[in-house]
Parts: C-alpha cells; structure tokens; sequence
C-alpha cells in the first residue's frame, strides 16, 4: 500500500488570542504557534499503520513556506518515508481550489493505493481540499472517515460519521482519497529514535515550474473564491433557564452539551 | 553567536511538550490528591525514549547531548515531572553505563529503557550532606561480595525505588574523598530497608525517605566505576544534573509566570485589570527577565559541557540562581493571584514547596557559592 498524506502547517488558534490583520481578510500571524493541522495527525498515524501492516510507503505533501517543514519532519518522525513541500511566494491568497490543484500535479506523478487528507483545516475550515483534489485525480473520495479496513489491494470499506452520531458504512474502490476524522486512531508520540531517524530524511521542495503550473494559475490570480471579510462577531450573551425536576435538567443539559458537541 | 536551538531541538520540544499535554497535565491533581505515585508514567517516558537519554546507543539507548537534554528537562519540569522520575532519567541512569560486571549491566540498563527501573541515589546521610565525603557508611570486602552497613537519608524515591545507588566507604587512605565507591544496590536485597519521611513537598506516597543497609551483601560486579574514585564518578554527574534542575524548575516557573500575567489581565480590582498596576506588572516583568537570564545561564552550561569546556562555575551558578529566581517567582505568582492562588485549587502551593527542596537538594545555594568562590578566588583565599 503506497499512501500519500496530504497536511497543512496551520496556526494554533484554539489557545491563542486572535486579532484581525490591517487588511481584514486575514488574522495576525504574528507570535502564533504553528504546528500539523488536527486532523492531518490523524490521517498520518492511519497512514502509518496501515503500512506497518501491509507494507509500502507513506509520503507526507504540504504546500507551504520553509517553516512548514517543522510540519513534515514531525510527520517523517512518526513514521512517514518521504516528504514533499511545494511552495512559491505567487501561492499566497491560494484559496482551497488552487491548492487541491498543486496538490493534484505533485500526486499524479507518484505512485499511490490511498490518499488521506484530514476532514478539514484548523485555520480555515473549509474541508473542500481533500474532494476537490479526489475529483482531480478522478478517484473515488470518502469523508468523515472514522474507519478504514482494507478488503484487499482493490477496495476498502470505511466508516463515516455522520451528525448524531450516525455511523454510514461504504464501500470503496481503490485507489481512493479518504479525509479522515478526529479520533479514528490514537496518534503516537514522537520518540528520539524517531526524530533522530527524521533528522536523515531529505524534505524535497519543488516550485511552480517542477509541477508545470503558471503564475496565473495560482495565488490571488487563480483562486475562485476570495475572502471578502473576517471579523470576530459580537459575543452575544444568552441566558437559558431550565425548569424541571433535577433529573429533567440533567438531561436537557445533556442534550444541549450533545447539541454543541461538547459531550 | 547563535543563540537558536536546531531543528531537531525544536521538534524535540514540542514532541515532548505534546506528550505532556496529554498525558501528566490532565493526571497531576489527580495523583496528588490520591498521593499515588505514576509508575506508568516511567514506562511511557520510555516508549519514547527518554529513559534511553543517557545511555549509549550500543548498549541500547537514544543518546542525546547535554543541551537537548537541557531542552527536555525544561518542558517536563513545566509539567511538574515528578521529582523520583526526574532524578532516574536524568541523573542515575548516567551511572548505570559504568558498572563493572557485564550481565549486571545489560539487566539494568535493559529494565530502564523498558521504563521498569526507578533507581534512588543514596549519598546524603543524618550524618552529613553537604560534606559528601564525611559518609560513614562501610562496604567491606569479603571475597567477591561487598558487605554494606550503613544508614542513608533524605532519599528522593527511597521508598519505592528498584535499585539504590549508593556511596561507600571502601577505602582507609587519609583523604575521605579517596575512600568512596559507588555500589548498586538492588532494592530486594536482604537487609536493604527503606522507610519513608514525610517533607514539606512529599504529596506522593514514597517521594521521600531513607534506607538502612543492615549488612547487606552485593556482588563486587555491582561496583559502578573504579574502586576508591567513586566521589569524582559523582561530583561529575552532579554537575550536569544541577543544571537540569534548574532549568526544570525554570520551565515550571516561567509556565506559572505566564498563568499569573494572564490573571492579571482579567483580574479587576478598583475599576482596572490589577496588570494596570506597575506593583503587580512590573513584579512579574522582573520574574521575566530574571528566568531569561538563568536559562541563558543554564543553556551556557550545557553548552560548554558538550564542547568539552570547564563548565562547573556555571553549573553552580545555574543551579543556585535557577532555584532561587523559580521559587522566589512561584512566590510572586502566588501574591499576584491573591488569596486564590493560595488554596488547593491551584497547584502554585504545591509547586512553591516542591521548589523550596530544590534550594537544598542536590547541593545547597551556599556550596554552589562556595564551588563558584574556590574557582574564582583559588586556593588560599577561598572559604
Ligand atoms: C528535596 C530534597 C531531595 C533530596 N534528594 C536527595 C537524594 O535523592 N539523594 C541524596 O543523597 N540526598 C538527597 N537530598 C539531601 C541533600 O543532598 C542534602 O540535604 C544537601 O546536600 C545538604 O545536606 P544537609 O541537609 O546534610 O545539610 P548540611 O550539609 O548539614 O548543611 C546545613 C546548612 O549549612 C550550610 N553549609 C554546610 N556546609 C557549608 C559550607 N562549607 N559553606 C557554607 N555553608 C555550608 C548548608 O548550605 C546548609 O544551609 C535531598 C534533599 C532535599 C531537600
């Protein structure tokens, strides 16, 4: 099995304050702590794993600046083979459209069974790469993945999560692009073997020309969707009563922790 | 100069700060309130190698030099690493390399990198701590056993520990520090009793005590280094060790140091967030500066120890300003929290007794002074 993950060096918002750049289109970069997108640890230890059991090859492909390769040499550290990062200072303002297309000329080139992507990207939210990029490479996708088992070289039934808890089962022909879920695995940590192993591997880097991609097909200029506006919304304070028995209002708050997907 | 750590530090310091996240962040209060001390947090450590630190690779280990070590006794010390851990992995477990006999060896080491060995070192007696050498427990010679009598005190670990590294007498030369020896024992040896004491800081069972070795017998093989030079084996490893005391206590410092500027950003008092206040703000400013400068200090140390530079002016300094500068600003992170920070529901009581140990352990401030006036004054105009 030879799998490509895709991953996104992002910017860890959860414990950060966040402030609006001068432009507004974006947030203040400065004094963040980047590190792999949540999702794409996931789909690398998946990727790993099922190597580990079936042989083959995981290579891990980012678009991003130099620092991303802190993102790949973790990724290398816990177990991947090869890395690839594309960048080019045109790629700023790619919006996700461009960047399944970067990703798709890198993959095209390489040899592959499976293609995992995290479901989403912290930073922006749009989980429309990992589709985009199955529709490219004209393979089957699947998302939400929270299960993958392999029939054989030829397909693969996973499991989806959907909303309330629902649990789909599909079938898929190989080779196929998975965008796999939080919580599909337990990601390993990385050990000094591993970073010492990681330390050896080369991070190859290739530009626009390599992929034989135009200026004017990425960045600003090839994007399809620009963002307009970002702005943190006023807070709004609401305050909910409940009525009941002790018993009712643990289970209505149940049902509103449930709601918000905090339980 | 440079003053940027490599890539490969830098991804070791998040690995293991990740790694802490998840698995002794979210279990400290925890152990504490139910004084059990985290033995599978030994066994983890070792699934990622850092039992390993000090251990060559070809007897096993993942190796990495003074200053990475120095990168991960900060980020652990951040997280409160409990004490008898640290001291095994990043201490002891120096030692163990040099035992004499070969299978005793290979056992040991094997049992660490496996994260099954919690290892104590005896030294410190009710008799004497800082004049290591004034020790009066004997190891005597019988054939190709030592026979050990002796008692040992103020023990991190004594209670709970596998094996026990201990100073001893083997020698009668008219200079003590030429007597000394270093002997492994093990833990169910007949005649090896540990008890427990109870500290200002022991919030774990079997954090602290001592042991009494009532004529126990050890094989000669389990002689760690050469017979008589034992006290130079451990002045040495004390020297890095100090260091990487300090910068852990730094580490957890600085990570009070940033929860007290975030209280003191949403704390209100007389219509304004206290940090308005220079008395709290620049209070923590100091702090700030204060840990910049120890772990330069601490960093320099390390640094110098693995290009092979004299480095033991620093490391005392290190060690007796890094301890002082983190107790001294857990103390004010508390008075920034105000009475809150004083209860149980914050750990910055437990941490402020843990470090005060710190001030005594593993050589008090006033020997570190004393090391730094011999090497600044030389002989003749020293205490
Ligand atoms: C938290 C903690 C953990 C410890 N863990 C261990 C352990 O794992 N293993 C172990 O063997 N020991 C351990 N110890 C013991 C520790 O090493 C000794 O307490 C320390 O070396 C000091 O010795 P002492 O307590 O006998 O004090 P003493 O040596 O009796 O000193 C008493 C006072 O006199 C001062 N003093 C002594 N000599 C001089 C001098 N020449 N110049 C100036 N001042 C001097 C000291 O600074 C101190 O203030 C631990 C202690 C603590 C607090």
């Amino acid at each position: 099995m030879n799998i490509v993950v895709c991953v996104k060096h992002v910017p860890k918002c959860a414990e950060a304050e966040i402030r609006i750049d001068p432009t507004g289109r974006d947030i203040e970069k400065h004094g963040l702590v980047y590190d792999i997108n949540e999702w794409d640890d996931y789909a690398v230890e998946e990727a790993v794993r099922i190597k580990e059991k079936f042989g083959g090859s995981v290579t891990v492909v980012t678009v991003g600046p130099e620092e991303a390769n802190s993102t790949l040499r973790k990724c290398l550290a816990r177990g991947a083979d090869n890395a690839i990062r594309v960048y080019d200072p045109k790629l700023v303002g790619s919006d996700p459209y461009v960047i399944a297309k970067v990703l798709y000329k890198v993959i095209k080139n390489l040899q592959f069974d499976l293609v995992l992507t995290g479901v989403m990207a912290e930073d922006d939210g749009s989980a429309t790469v990992g589709p985009m990029l199955a529709e490219f490479l004209k393979i089957p996708h699947a998302t939400m993945v929270k299960k993958i088992e392999l029939k054989d070289h030829k397909a693969a039934i996973v499991h989806r999560e959907l909303e309330g808890g629902l649990m789909e089962v599909v079938e898929v022909k190989l080779p196929a692009l998975f965008a796999i879920q939080t919580g599909i695995n337990e990601p390993r940590y990385v050990s000094i073997l591993g970073i010492r192993r990681a330390m050896q591997k080369e991070i190859k880097v290739l530009g626009l020309k390599d992929l034989s991609l135009d200026e004017s097909e990425v960045g600003y200029a090839g994007s399809w969707t620009l963002i307009d506006k970002l702005f943190v919304p006023p807070a709004e304070k609401v305050c909910q009563y409940l009525k009941g028995s002790p018993e009712e209002v643990a289970t209505q708050i149940l049902g509103i922790l449930k709601s918000r997907g905090l339980f | 100069m440079d003053f940027s750590f490599t890539k490969e530090q830098e991804l070791l310091r998040n690995s293991i700060e990740e790694f802490c996240k998840k698995e002794v962040d979210p279990y400290v209060s925890k152990w504490v309130k139910e004084r059990s001390f985290p033995r599978d947090l030994l066994k983890k450590l070792s699934n990622i190698g850092l039992t390993g630190m000090n251990i060559p690779e070809e007897l096993g280990g993942s190796p990495l030099d003074n200053v990475s070590q120095g990168i991960v006794a900060e980020t652990l010390g951040r997280h409160e690493l409990v004490a008898p851990i640290f001291l095994t992995i990043f201490g002891f477990a120096r030692l163990l390399p040099f035992i004499v006999d070969d299978e005793v060896r290979g056992e040991v080491i094997g049992k660490l990198l496996r994260g099954e060995l919690l290892i104590a070192g005896a030294f410190t007696e009710p008799g004497c701590g800082s004049d290591a050498a004034a020790i009066t427990t004997k190891a005597e010679k019988l054939g190709d056993v030592y026979r050990v009598k002796g008692e040992k005190a103020f023990i991190t670990g004594a209670p709970i520990a596998d094996v026990f590294i201990a100073s001893v007498v083997t020698g009668s030369s008219d200079k003590p520090h030429r007597n000394i020896s270093l002997l492994l024992i093990e833990a169910n040896r007949r005649g090896v009793e540990p008890y427990e004491l109870e500290s200002m800081a022991s919030d774990l069972k079997g954090e602290f005590g001592g042991v009494i070795f009532d004529n126990v017998e050890v094989p000669v093989g389990n002689l760690i280094g050469m017979e008589n030079l034992g006290f130079y084996l451990l002045m040495e490893e004390f020297n890095i060790l100090r260091v990487l005391i300090a910068l852990s206590s730094l580490g957890l410092a600085e990570r009070c140091l940033e929860e007290a500027v975030k209280y003191a950003k949403q704390r209100t008092a007389f219509g304004q967030p206290i940090s308005r206040f220079e008395a709290v703000s620049f209070r923590l400013a100091e702090h700030w500066t204060k840990i910049q400068c120890a772990k330069l200090l601490a960093y320099k140390a390390l640094w110098l120890a693995d290009n092979k530079k004299p480095y033991m002016a620093e490391a005392a300094a290190a060690k007796w300003y890094g301890c002082e500068e983190a107790f001294s600003t857990v103390n004010d992170v508390i008075q920034t929290f105000g009475a809150v920070g004083y209860t149980k529901d914050y750990p910055f009581e437990r941490i402020f007794r843990a470090l005060r140990g710190l001030l005594i352990g593993d050589g008090t401030s006033d020997i570190m002074k004393l090391i730094i006036s011999r090497l600044l004054f030389g002989k003749g105009y020293s205490p």
